[in-house]
């Protein structure tokens, strides 16, 4: 399916215990007719005759700039250099880590070194988790949580151990720290070879090609409440973030969560029309998107009008506790029927996450491009895999990108159709990932 | 400098069916080993380009051959984890098989001791293949080793510097410290100079009397291949589809301008400067091989392609019969030597 004709490599990772042999000799046994090179770890244990088997000391270089993109797998490098000189080509290679490896640099190895990339591709990360014991290691070794969040496949084994119910808490974890890998369960790594061999995790033209699990709405606005109002209410706004705040006033059906994301899913087109500009004093009618003017010193009163009596929504560009936006009714706070924060609730979290989003809004390419390369280069460290498919203002075809810490491969992709909904997908996972930051930060990105 | 007119011209061409890896001449000319990607080792006549003898190496790969300075006497190592010497049709086994590739080899100067390397520990041996010692394991696998020109050192370079191996005792002596991954190591002929080239994109090089280190930076990709000249005044290293050749005499290379050589279109991978007269030979992995005169002619005055990427190149010289050839091979598994005159 595609002209690259460089050995495909698949990276096998997992804790000691988990299976990796086994899936190992599996490939080895199963896969016939493809001759297949093995570069195990010192502390390997695979006894097999068919493939070549190269032990192998995982030597990790860091480079003297102190880049972690930098760092790569010295013995990988002279390895594979010497496997490519070889007559009998291989059709493949597997190499296998030790318990403990962090995958970063042996991904890296891939785009970083010369030689390496130019006869080798990175077809994919496999990860083997032991399902009665995953949960004690991602507690207490960080290396458990960097072989998910880099996997391009998660082997959930030894599922007959564990009960379904700690099995089901387990996956859901799982999802959360990864939701762009596909989650396989098996007994004894009984996965088929497809689901771990040419998965082209880094293949930009099958990027995403499977839809993420995790990507949640994005909108264009962060807080939505809801209101008991006859003809007119105060609004109380303070100081926060921004010295403006986009607000839009419209009836809402019921005062419960269904409601308002139905509501938000409406509010959506709304929130693109030009706002209409509102000094301190001034009145938001229903119906339009109202951009207060925060200027003077605050806090600032500004007058909500409606027609009829009922229930109304307030829909805001930030959260009502950042500007500790208040409703008056004749003198009196009147605390909403339900108020809903878009965002997720938490910050960032020191374990792995993975952060998806879906918006049918075009990107600006310039600044998308600039919110990127600073995001690479002041949180690259923290982020093991990223992947998308954008639509850029103003380009016929997609964008899809891939990266691994700060190395960034994107280039422009299928046109879209006619008739197809231009969507942008992006996920990252990573440790200390700010959703919220991010969230913010690609709006801003918004053409 | 003398003005030189060279040429140089096509003497033979064979085709060995597999890769050949490395390529090691013989100190009087007459031959050349190479070392096969499937271990196999051949032996070439230079002036002919006869095959002398095919012996089974090193099953898996032979990975590097030195010929002993005095004697017809070849070392080899490979992937089988073994080191022999071959005199004649004879072979002898100094160590091995086993599963740690032996990855490098190099006699002294004068042909005293045979130092290898596998893995992270480098070894001597007598010429007759008597064992002499090993050092202790350094940073990581050895990735080159070379001789100081006056033997009392054998500078192995690891991840972390080059390390000082005394040929005696097989300690280290002398420890220069570079945090990142050497490659490759050379001398220059005084011994003054030791320079590496490094995965991280440098050039590292330090002052033997002082220790005293300093890089060149810059380089696109990873500048493995690099040579001094026979009088060590000029550096060559590649790193890129050009030479970047660096000027180490006065002073050295602070603050000066390298003289640059454009004319391969793909990257350099294979640099040697000529003993005694001052030809750089170059090859890259588009197949061109190209000969140069730094200073003195800013193109190649002679070219040569071979299909796929050129993997080794080595200078013969043959001083009864005053032939200065260069031998080199390309990945198809093509060998040829370039009769050079000047």
């Amino acid at each position: 399916m595609s002209s690259d004709s460089r050995i495909p490599v698949t990276v096998l990772t997992g804790f000691l215990g988990s299976g990796k042999t086994t899936l190992l000799n599996r490939i080895l046994t199963e896969h016939h007719g493809q001759r297949i090179a093995v570069i195990e770890n010192e502390f390997g244990e695979v006894g097999v005759d068919q493939g070549l088997v190269i032990s192998a000391d995982e030597e990790v270089f860091e480079m003297n700039n102190g880049c972690i993109c930098c760092t790569v797998r010295g013995d990988l490098i002279r390895i594979l250099g010497n496997l490519v000189r070889r007559k009998d080509r291989f059709d493949r290679v597997i190499v296998e880590t030790t318990g403990l490896a962090n995958p970063g640099p042996v991904a890296q190895t891939f785009f970083v070194d010369d030689d390496v990339k130019g006869d080798y591709r990175l077809d994919g990360i496999v990860t083997l988790v032991d399902a009665a014991h995953i949960e004690l290691h991602l507690d207490d070794s960080p290396e458990a949580g960097e072989q998910i969040g880099f996997a391009d496949v998660i082997v959930l084994n030894k599922t007959d151990l564990v009960g379904a119910e700690q099995l089901a808490r387990l996956e859901a974890r799982l999802t959360t720290m990864n939701g762009a890998a596909s989650l396989r369960r098996a007994q004894m790594a009984d996965v088929s070879i497809a689901e771990v061999l040419d998965i082209g995790g880094f293949d930009l033209a099958r990027s995403l090609e499977r839809r993420p699990r995790f990507l949640e709405p994005e909108y264009p606005f962060e807080w939505v409440g809801a209101y008991q109002l006859t003809g007119r209410a105060g609004l109380v706004v303070s100081p926060g973030p921004d010295p403006s705040i986009d607000v839009l006033l419209a009836p809402i059906a019921e005062p419960n969560r269904a409601a308002v994301d139905r509501h938000a899913e409406q509010m959506l087109r709304r929130f693109s029309e030009p706002p209409i500009l509102v000094a301190p004093g001034g009145t938001i009618t229903e119906g339009a998107l109202h951009r207060l003017q925060l200027v003077e010193p605050g806090p600032w009163n500004f007058t909500l009008q409606v027609e009829t009596a009922g229930l109304w929504a307030l829909t805001s560009q930030h959260l009502a506790s950042e500007f500790a936006l208040r409703v008056v009714v004749d003198g009196h706070e009147c605390p909403p029927a339900i108020a809903v924060e878009l965002v997720a609730a938490h910050g960032h979290d020191e374990t792995v996450t993975s952060v998806g989003f879906e918006l049918e809004r075009p990107l600006d390419g310039t600044r998308l491009n600039s919110w990127l390369s600073t995001l690479l280069r002041e949180q690259g460290t923290d982020i093991f895999r990223m992947k998308g498919i954008l639509d850029i203002a103003g380009e016929d075809r997609r964008f899809v990108f891939q990266g691994v810490h700060m190395l960034f491969d994107g280039r422009p992709g299928a046109e879209w159709k006619k008739d197809e909904p231009r969507r942008s997908q992006l996920v990252f996972i990573g440790k200390n990932l700010d959703r919220q930051a991010l969230t913010r930060e690609l709006d801003a990105c918004v053409a | 400098m003398r003005r030189v007119s060279p040429t140089a011209e096509l003497a033979w061409g064979i085709q060995l069916d597999d890769y050949p890896a490395v390529l090691a001449c013989a100190p009087d000319g007459k031959r050349v080993a190479v070392g096969l990607a499937s271990g196999d080792i051949v032996v070439v006549d230079v002036a002919s380009g006869e095959v002398e003898r095919r012996m089974p190496g090193h099953p898996g790969g032979t990975l590097a051959l030195s010929w002993h300075p005095r004697e017809p006497l070849l070392a080899s190592v490979g992937a089988d984890g073994a080191v022999r010497t071959h005199q004649g049709s004879e072979s002898q086994l100094l160590v091995g098989p086993s599963a740690t590739w032996v990855e490098h080899a190099a006699w002294s100067p004068k042909g005293k001791r045979l130092a290898t390397a596998q893995g992270p520990v480098v070894s001597l041996w007598e010429p007759d293949g008597r064992y002499v010692a090993s050092s202790p394991p350094l940073e990581s696998t050895v990735a080159a080793l070379a001789w100081s020109p006056d033997g009392t050192r054998v500078a192995a370079a690891a991840y972390g510097g080059v390390r000082m191996i005394d040929p005696h005792t097989a300690q280290v002596a002398a420890r220069l410290d570079y945090p990142g991954s050497m490659l490759s190591v050379v001398w220059s002929c005084d011994g003054k100079f030791v320079a590496c080239g490094c995965q991280d994109g440098t050039v590292h090089f330090w002052r033997t009397a002082s220790n005293r280190d300093a890089q060149m930076s810059g380089y696109p990709a990873k500048p493995a291949a690099i040579s001094f000249r026979h009088d060590g005044k000029l550096l060559a290293t590649a790193g890129a589809p050009i030479i970047t050749l660096w000027p180490f005499d006065r002073k050295g290379p602070e603050g000066r301008t390298p003289l640059e050589l454009d004319g391969h279109t793909e990257l350099v991978t294979q640099l040697a400067f000529a003993p005694h007269v001052d030809v750089l030979a170059s090859g890259c992995k588009g197949g061109t091989i190209a000969l140069w005169i730094p200073g003195g002619l800013e193109r190649p005055f002679s070219t040569r392609t071979v299909p796929g990427r050129v993997t080794a190149i080595a200078w013969s010289a043959d001083a009864r019969a005053g032939r200065l050839s260069l031998v080199a091979a390309g990945s198809a598994g093509d060998l040829l030597a370039i009769g050079f005159a000047s």
